[in-house]
């Protein structure tokens, strides 16, 4: 597997070209403003692009649009984007249709460094993975006495992993719960909510954010 | 006594002033008007205008000091250039109402010299006695050659007498011609209405762009702070945190208390991180800048434990320092439905029109909230303040809690 690291802070590229080669995975390139990783990626073709959002020379969202021109230009190319501030506006813009070899974590999460090459694995081979945070926010952000007040506690929680992008075994592993009642709570869901369902992980994820966002 | 003799010197300047200020203007206006064709005149002219404007400063200071007029500078601010100073000077309508009151001075004095004859009769007949000691004989007086009357020293004492009482008299008219003058000064001297009220625009303009001033470097000051625990602080606790999680890895199960304290270091380190984004974001909230305020509330409410429902509707952004405010206000104001109102449920609406930018947070809480000294809202209510808004906190016991804050957006 080939990444290339998109990250204007040197303390933070080495540790992760160290991180990631320390399990094995290539780093192709390693930059520090979005042209160059546009550059990188049409020159190298990595699996993944690891992209920090707030990058010179405007320091707002470099990262974020370059993220968006390689997903027009390289569709294949998975795309990992880290962020001081996760955003759901950000998920939103990034998702854009299609779920797949996506990721949006919050910078904290590299210090969980098994959990951290989960990710990075997950999406490089068309995973899915947002941020607990940024699924919080779609969460919240709902107004009262809509469907997702139907949901029992336990479904709500199901539904927040699914939007995160975990399969059915990982939610099993996460909630301690038995593989029936993860389906039955899922199968739930997407009656609750009138969702067409999908066994896929990521087309499940863009069905929940779609809802989440247009409701 | 001291101001009989203020009014009395006063007086007696009028002539010889009278005299100068004729003399400049009259002199200075014509060699001006006559030399216009040669660059020299507009020199007469703008010397002219100083004379005009340092006797109208020499006038007031007289009348202020000799008469105890209280008399305010009228000017209009003096601008930079030339051109613009010759504008100002030729507008201001305290040119004219001065060089009015110079040209009055000379008349003025020529009418109150006629008080000089009976002095000088005064002193004539009060002096008869002492003129007929000195000469141990009779004194004539005369006017114009001819003789009047003749006395000694005992038949000139009613004469004397009747000479005192004149000039007494005279002292008597200094008074009311002082006051008389202070009125004249006052009136002409002073600031009108009009330029009274244009000062205080003026004054009021000064105040308000300064005030605007220091809300910029204010905010480009948080957006700088922001900037640099952006780039400092949070890369370098992330690049520690990375760290602390790869020591972990690396070191195996052998040893279990090195294991938990590196661990318990990472923890302490992301937990800094937290605290570090939740302090930037007080600062200068990035999706704010970014995104807009559509985003940014949405954020908010995202964050928000409570349901809150988002509606914004703004046509065209309004300027940074409103949007920053009204950001504030509903970030406040949703902690507040949080921590305290027991809502389940709350609206955040925010609209601009007819230039101003309306935020408003309304939850389904308990109610009795006050924007009491020291709390959040409080700080918002300056906040609001110093962008010359208007900031209401509606919350009767038992609820519904409404906070409001309306700032103007120029647009």
């Amino acid at each position: 597997m080939r990444v290339v690291i998109a990250e204007d802070s040197v303390l933070l590229r080495t540790g992760l070209e160290r991180m990631l080669a320390g399990d094995g995975i290539e780093v192709a390139a390693s930059v520090g403003d979005g042209e160059a990783l546009l550059e990188a990626v049409r020159a190298t073709r990595p699996d993944l692009a690891l992209v920090d959002v707030r990058m010179p020379p405007s320091h707002t969202d470099e990262g974020l649009r370059a993220a968006v021109r390689i997903r027009a230009e390289l569709p294949a190319t998975a795309i990992l984007v880290l962020s001081q501030y996760v955003e759901e506006h950000h998920a939103v813009n990034l998702v854009a249709g299609d779920a797949r070899g996506i990721g949006y974590l919050i910078k904290d999460r590299v210090a969980y460094v098994e959990e951290f090459l989960e990710a990075v694995r997950a999406v490089a081979a068309g995973g899915t993975r947002l941020d607990p945070q940024v699924v919080a926010q779609l969460l919240n952000r709902r107004r009262q006495g809509g469907p997702l007040s139907a949901l029992s506690p336990r479904e709500r929680e199901v539904l927040a992993l699914m939007a995160e992008g975990r399969s059915n075994a990982a939610i099993r592993a996460e909630l301690g719960i038995g593989t029936r009642a993860v389906e039955k709570h899922v199968t739930a869901i997407f009656a609750k909510l009138r969702l067409p369902d999908s066994e896929a992980d990521h087309r499940r994820v863009l069905a929940v954010m779609t809802y989440l966002r247009h409701r | 006594m001291r101001d009989w003799a203020r009014a009395a010197a006063y007086l007696l300047l009028g002539g010889p002033l009278g005299a100068l200020w004729w003399g400049t203007l009259t002199c200075g206006v014509l060699a001006g008007v006559l030399l216009a064709p040669l660059w020299i005149g507009v020199v007469f002219l703008a010397l002219t205008a100083v004379a005009l404007r340092l006797g109208g400063r020499l006038e007031r200071a007289l009348a202020r000091h000799l008469l105890g007029a209280e008399i305010a500078v009228p000017y209009r601010p003096w601008p930079d250039g030339l051109r613009a100073q010759a504008s100002t000077l030729l507008t201001d309508p305290a040119t004219w109402r001065d060089l009015l009151f110079l040209l009055l001075r000379l008349p003025v004095a020529g009418a109150e010299a006629l008080l000089l004859a009976p002095v000088a009769v005064g002193l004539t007949l009060a002096g008869l006695p002492v003129r007929a000691v000195l000469t141990e004989g009779d004194v004539t007086a005369r006017f114009n050659g001819r003789r009047l009357f003749t006395v000694d020293e005992l038949s000139s004492l009613p004469y004397a007498l009747a000479g005192a009482a004149l000039l007494v008299a005279v002292a008597y008219t200094v008074g009311p011609l002082g006051r008389a003058h202070r009125r004249l000064a006052e009136s002409l001297l002073r600031p009108t209405a009009g330029s009274r009220a244009r000062r205080l625009r003026t004054a009021l303009d000064a105040e308000r762009g300064r005030r605007a001033a220091t809300l910029r470097i204010a905010a480009a000051e948080r957006r700088r702070l922001e900037r640099d625990l952006h780039d400092g602080a949070q890369q370098h606790l992330a690049g520690l945190a990375l760290d602390l999680g790869m020591a972990l890895r690396a070191m195996g199960d052998d040893a279990p208390e090195a294991r938990r304290l590196v661990a318990g270091a990472r923890d302490q380190a992301v937990r800094t991180l937290e605290e570090i984004r939740t302090l930037a974001r007080g600062l200068h909230p990035a999706i704010l800048a970014e995104q807009g305020l559509d985003a940014a509330m949405s954020a908010l409410a995202g964050r928000c434990p409570v349901p809150v429902d988002v509606r914004v509707d703004c046509p065209h952004r309004p300027p940074p320092e409103a949007e920053t405010v009204a950001y504030f206000v509903v970030s406040e104001a949703l902690a507040n439905v949080a921590r305290h109102s027991g809502a389940t449920g709350a609206r955040v609406t925010v609209g601009c029109a007819r230039g101003v930018l309306v935020a408003e947070v309304r939850d389904d809480g308990r109610g009795g909230a006050r924007a009491g000294d020291g709390t959040g809202l409080a700080g918002l209510r300056d906040r609001v303040a110093a962008l010359a808004g208007s900031f209401t906190v509606d919350s009767p016991e038992g609820g519904p809690t409404v906070v409001r804050a309306e700032l103007p957006c120029g647009s």
